[in-house]
């Protein structure tokens, strides 16, 4: 091998360390078999570990460019932390969760594992080919990972469901590929950055930039699918309710990102790498503005009428990929694309802190208590009181109250949309604030206000494994805090993440 | 040499037959193999294009996209391996062979 | 550390340290909370004392930088129209827990809640930034909504959350108003959150959207409008004024005693101060255009609420609604817009702090006792409770108004500050002054006087507790009613340079 050779593999150490991951657990898996439980959750979290040690790397000491297909640039470092690292709770937290205790969760950290791979790939490629590849890594995990408790109805249904319209989705999405190839002849992002631009430079609408529009317009299914933007988000609230609470978590904070870092760099490498005719781009602007406002505003009526738990944070995720959506909106409006990224990115790691957390809390109330419905919270705060607090913690995040990230993340994307004149997309999004409030507190109001405030011991959970599912709840809540009142750093990280 | 608009049309209907598909049918089979009719479609635009690209210019052929097409296809199987799984699990669950039975899910 | 920071922190500190007591010892936990609250009230008197009363502008100012990329500071600092303030929170704080004694069901939350809640009060009014004064206000938010909703009466959880959204249907428009004028200033200044600076900007015409996308103009409105219509609505929730009000009965009803008074002697006055320092002291010029709407609306909130509470069968409904009436004199008399009416307003805001606080704590009283608040219910209580008659007599004389009492005093401040300038307004509101005096009196009537009720041929009178958080706020009514140059002592020189603005 060529030394240059290896310096492009050494960029790939994280993903190494991870395919690792999938290798050792497999094989201590099949050597140990359920005894090797905790082994096999040691495993992966050091596979996870030693990824995330490699991106801290410092920038530049590995090529950016990798093979020709992968970027691993500082957006790329940035998503694939959230990704791998929210890989990382995720396991810690299914080793210690009770509902799995009937099915084996040997074979589900190596499917986890595989899942980050995916994602982690997924957001550095920008290459039509690895980009399906990667793609599809993450969603097959992700189908099975759904179906899990293959003894459960509702668990095999979600899957069934998940599959099927995500099966319709990448066909839709290959299709619109299909055609971007057939108007730049290559498969490579840029490329097709630059015929989509040359084909528009006549700046009338012919038969090539009708093609455009339906591609782009197909792809968008794609990628809406996966972030589960209105009106492709049907499959979420049945898959996130039916799917075991960890792979729900999975689903609503990695594939989420994932999706929307593809997502992202897609639109950036197509319509904003070269000067795109300027009064279209901010059509399709408009375009994600309406779908970020329609997105957020059925996130949160719909989550209002849930009395399912996992089901309500299911519409709240929904909710948060319109709000994401408004950044990207700002980013497509045709003026400086770096404000909407940057609010993208803030917000969307202000979305991951909270949203690891409360389902971090979802896992224990339902380790300890077996809850599940609204009904079966009351009154859990003062029995759980740590638990308790930090999932109210994590809701005030989510609904964007100070002092904590969420509050900074929504301050970051009204500036955003604010600084590029859709007033009314951030008018849309204050009122949104506040009808979450009524459905997030209608948590806190079962944990708190309703029932009495007797103790009810539940089932106590021990181990070392639930002392770290704990600790790991904590530090999110510290983070949610910090980043409430100290935003510079995350601030200047996001900055360093920007395309 | 047929044009190049002809395998696009003929994509272009396959691809709405497939969506149109997906659309009606209630049988998760049915609902599978329409996905795959989809894809094809695609593959057929994407070979149509390979080869139609690179007619001009015979010192760059084309081969992007009938690599892509190769992909397409592994990704198609393992999708359909994976449905397989899925729904042999569901249905063992529910003691029915009868796809009907369940593939009315609250779509 | 700066004076202001241990003001507002305090509490923070004892926050954690009830954290860290076992649940159990309950008198453990209240009496951390009341050393927790008395620091406050400490430095704030020595604060009072300290503070220069000539001086218009802010003092013990402290100003640190706190998130750099936005320019946003830690910055604190007092004048004559939040000194006043401080003082009444950190007292009205140092009751509360006195008032709650006899809660029995989580003290610990409740007293970490209501120290909780003092920081977030204590910050609003110390804040010169306009980003800090947000996490301030909305850090008050999620004590109250618990305080409410869990030790609240039957209706608790619906009386929470309706406070809850509305305020925060208020505040999210509020943040949209700074986070567009910090976008119209970012180039210009290096602190686009410091109040004095945007205050400074914007009177001197440098701030007008110019810079924003279509000129910041929406609907045809300028900017400049939008942002004060913003800040207006966030803080007219708050006060409450008609037709933002209906919270505020449900809110203050439901509420424990210690709460309701917390409510109606702070939380009310947060909407006051707010209305004072930004909307007249940020924005003259548009609030000179808006100041007959203002006032308008403040005669309506007078009568209205006047009317409304004289109907109210229940004793602390009857109260919440007093409240909507006199918060009215405070926008009317910041309409004005002369020394008299903003001397008014800004006094009203302490006097009713105090008489309202010792009403809704008299309420209280009745209610632990007779387990209901129908006014009708009860009958002769003045022959088996003479000092509790004679305690709610005195605050309800300074309620409606009273000469020698300290309503008199704000409310005629008021009156006389307005009538040159709205004379039919203001003979409206001294009809709301008849009216608010007939009904208190009536129920004066009806509760202390009369054949007494037989139920009550027991009830026994006030206790040393009760009387012990009764007492500093009876004195205050008497004092200020007499010697209002205490507090107008310290107001008038800020007081002036806000009218100043207004030519």
């Amino acid at each position: 091998m060529t030394p240059e050779l290896l310096t492009q593999i050494a960029a790939l150490k994280p993903e190494i360390y991870l395919t690792l991951g999938i290798v050792l657990t497999v094989i201590a898996d099949l050597v140990f078999g359920v005894r090797g439980r905790n082994l096999v959750a040691v495993l992966g979290l050091a596979a996870v570990g030693m990824a995330l040690w490699c991106l801290a790397d410092p920038a530049g000491s590995h090529p950016e460019r990798v093979f020709g297909m992968l970027t691993f640039d500082g957006y790329a470092r940035f998503f694939r932390a959230l990704i791998i690292s929210a890989t990382g709770i995720v396991i810690l937290h299914a080793v210690v969760f009770r509902g799995m205790e009937n099915v084996s969760r040997n074979e589900f950290v190596p499917m986890l594992l595989g899942t980050a791979l995916g994602g982690s790939l997924l957001v550095s490629t920008d290459n039509l080919v690895m980009l399906l590849l990667s793609l599809e890594l993450l969603s097959l995990n992700s189908y099975l990972l759904a179906g899990w408790q293959r003894k459960e109805r509702r668990s095999s249904e979600a899957a069934l469901k998940y599959l099927v319209y995500g099966a319709l989705a990448s066909a839709i999405m290959i299709f619109g590929f299909s055609l971007l190839y057939g108007i730049s002849g290559s498969l490579s992002l840029p490329v097709i950055g630059a015929g989509v631009s040359a084909a528009w430079s006549g700046g009338v609408l012919g038969t090539t930039q009708l093609v455009v529009i339906v591609a782009t317009a197909l792809v968008l299914v794609g990628f809406g699918f996966k972030i589960a933007a209105f009106p492709f988000h049907f499959w979420a609230p049945d898959v996130y309710e039916g799917a075991p609470t960890p792979v729900t978590t999975f689903l609503a904070v990695a594939s989420k990102a994932a999706g929307f870092g593809v997502l992202i760099r897609f639109l950036d490498a197509v319509f904003l790498g070269e000067a795109l005719n300027a009064e279209w781009l901010p059509r399709l602007g408009h375009v994600i503005a309406v779908i970020s406002a329609v997105t957020m505003t059925y996130g949160n009526v719909t989550a209002v009428l849930q009395r399912n738990v996992k089901r309500m944070l299911a519409y709240s995720s929904i909710a948060h990929a319109g709000y994401l959506l408004m950044g990207v909106a700002v980013m497509t409006s045709g003026l400086d694309a770096d404000i909407g990224l940057d609010a993208t990115l803030f917000y969307l790691a202000t979305y991951y802190v909270a949203t690891l957390g409360a389902f971090g809390c979802v896992m224990a109330l339902s380790n300890r208590f077996g809850a599940e419905d609204l009904d079966d919270y009351r009154g859990l705060g003062w029995s759980a009181p740590f638990t308790g607090a930090m999932f109210v913690l994590f809701l005030v995040s989510l609904t964007g109250l100070p002092p904590t990230a969420g509050f900074a993340g929504k301050v970051m994307l009204f500036m955003a949309s604010l600084d590029s004149g859709l007033y009314w997309l951030a008018v849309v999004g204050a009122i949104n604030a506040v009808v979450s409030l009524f459905y997030y507190f209608k948590i806190a109001r079962a944990m708190y206000l309703r029932g009495d405030s007797k103790f009810i011991a539940g089932i106590p959970d021990r181990g070392v494994m639930v002392f770290f599912a704990r600790a790991s709840i904590l530090a999110l809540g510290v983070a949610t805090v910090y980043y409430g009142l100290a935003f510079d750093g995350l601030k200047t990280w996001v900055e360093s993440a920007l395309l | 040499m047929i044009p190049l608009e002809h395998y696009l049309y003929l994509s272009g209907i396959l691809f709405t037959l497939g969506l149109c598909g997906v659309m009606m049918r209630r049988n998760v089979i049915l609902v599978l193999m329409s996905v795959e009719i989809m894809l094809n479609a695609a593959n057929i635009a994407l070979v149509a294009f390979s080869k139609y690209l690179s007619a001009g210019a015979a010192e760059s052929v084309q081969l992007d996209g009938q690599v892509f097409v190769f992909f397409t296809i592994a990704v198609a199987a393992a999708e359909a391996a994976v449905a397989l799984v899925i729904a042999m699990a569901l249905f063992r669950r529910l003691d029915t062979v009868n796809v009907d039975d369940v593939a009315n899910l609250r779509w | 550390m700066d004076i202001l920071s241990l003001i507002i922190f305090s509490p923070l500190l004892a926050a954690v340290a009830i954290l860290l007591i076992p649940s159990e010892r309950k008198d453990a936990l209240r009496t951390t909370c009341v050393a927790g609250a008395l620091v406050p009230l400490v430095l704030a008197t020595k604060l009072w004392v300290d503070f220069d009363t000539t001086v218009a502008s802010y003092q013990f100012g402290v100003s640190i930088d706190w998130i750099k990329s936005l320019g946003i500071q830690y910055s604190l600092g007092v004048d004559g129209l939040s000194i006043p303030m401080v003082w009444l929170a950190a007292l009205l704080m140092f009751i509360a827990p006195f008032a709650a004694w006899k809660i029995e069901k989580g003290v610990k939350g409740f007293m970490l809640l209501l120290l909780l809640l003092e920081t977030g009060i204590l910050g609003v009014f110390c804040s010169l930034d306009l980003f800090l004064f947000y996490v301030f206000w909305e850090v008050m938010l999620l004590p109250m909504y618990f305080l409410i909703g869990i030790w609240g009466g039957k209706r608790r959880e619906y009386a929470a959350i309706k406070f809850f959204l509305y305020t925060l249907a208020g505040s999210v428009l509020m943040l949209l108003g700074i986070v567009a004028l910090y976008l119209c200033v970012r180039d210009v200044t290096p602190t686009p959150f410091s109040i004095p600076v945007l205050s400074e900007m914007v009177q001197s015409g440098q701030v007008t959207g110019a810079n924003l996308i279509n000129g910041g103009v929406l609907f045809g409105w300028p900017f400049l409008k939008w942002v004060f219509l913003f800040f207006f609505i966030a803080f007219a929730i708050k006060v409450p004024i008609v037709p933002f009000h209906t919270w505020l009965p449900d809110a203050h009803v439901e509420a424990p005693t210690s709460i309701s008074m917390v409510l109606a002697g702070i939380l009310l006055k947060l909407g006051c101060y707010g209305i004072l320092r930004i909307n007249l002291g940020m924005f003259p010029d548009i609030a000179m255009d808006f100041a007959t709407i203002g006032a308008v609306i403040g005669v309506v909130s007078i009568l209205y609420g006047a009317f409304v509470a004289m109907a109210q069968t229940d004793f602390k409904r009857m109260v919440a609604y007093s409240s909507v009436s006199h918060m009215g004199y405070v926008l009317l008399g910041a309409s004005a817009l002369t020394s008299a009416g903003l001397n008014g307003a800004a006094m009203q805001m302490f006097t009713h702090g105090t008489s309202s606080a010792m009403l809704f704590l008299l309420v209280g009283v009745a209610y632990d006792r007779a387990h209901h608040r129908e006014i009708e219910g009860f009958g002769g209580l003045a022959s088996v409770a003479p000092v509790y008659t004679g305690i709610t007599t005195l605050g309800f004389f300074a309620a409606l108004g009273l000469p020698g009492m300290s309503g008199f005093v704000s409310e005629f401040l008021v009156l006389v500050g307005s009538w040159g300038v709205y004379p039919v307004l203001t003979s409206l509101a001294v009809i709301g002054i008849v009216i608010t005096a007939a009904f208190l009196l009536w129920t004066l009537q009806r509760v202390f006087l009369g054949p007494l009720n037989e139920k009550y041929k027991d009830f026994p009178d006030v206790d040393k507790r009760e009387i012990f958080t009764l007492v500093p706020l009876a004195i205050l009514c008497v004092l200020l009613g007499v010697v209002p140059q205490i507090l107008l002592g310290h107001m008038e020189a800020t007081m002036e340079q806000i009218r100043a603005l207004f030519g």
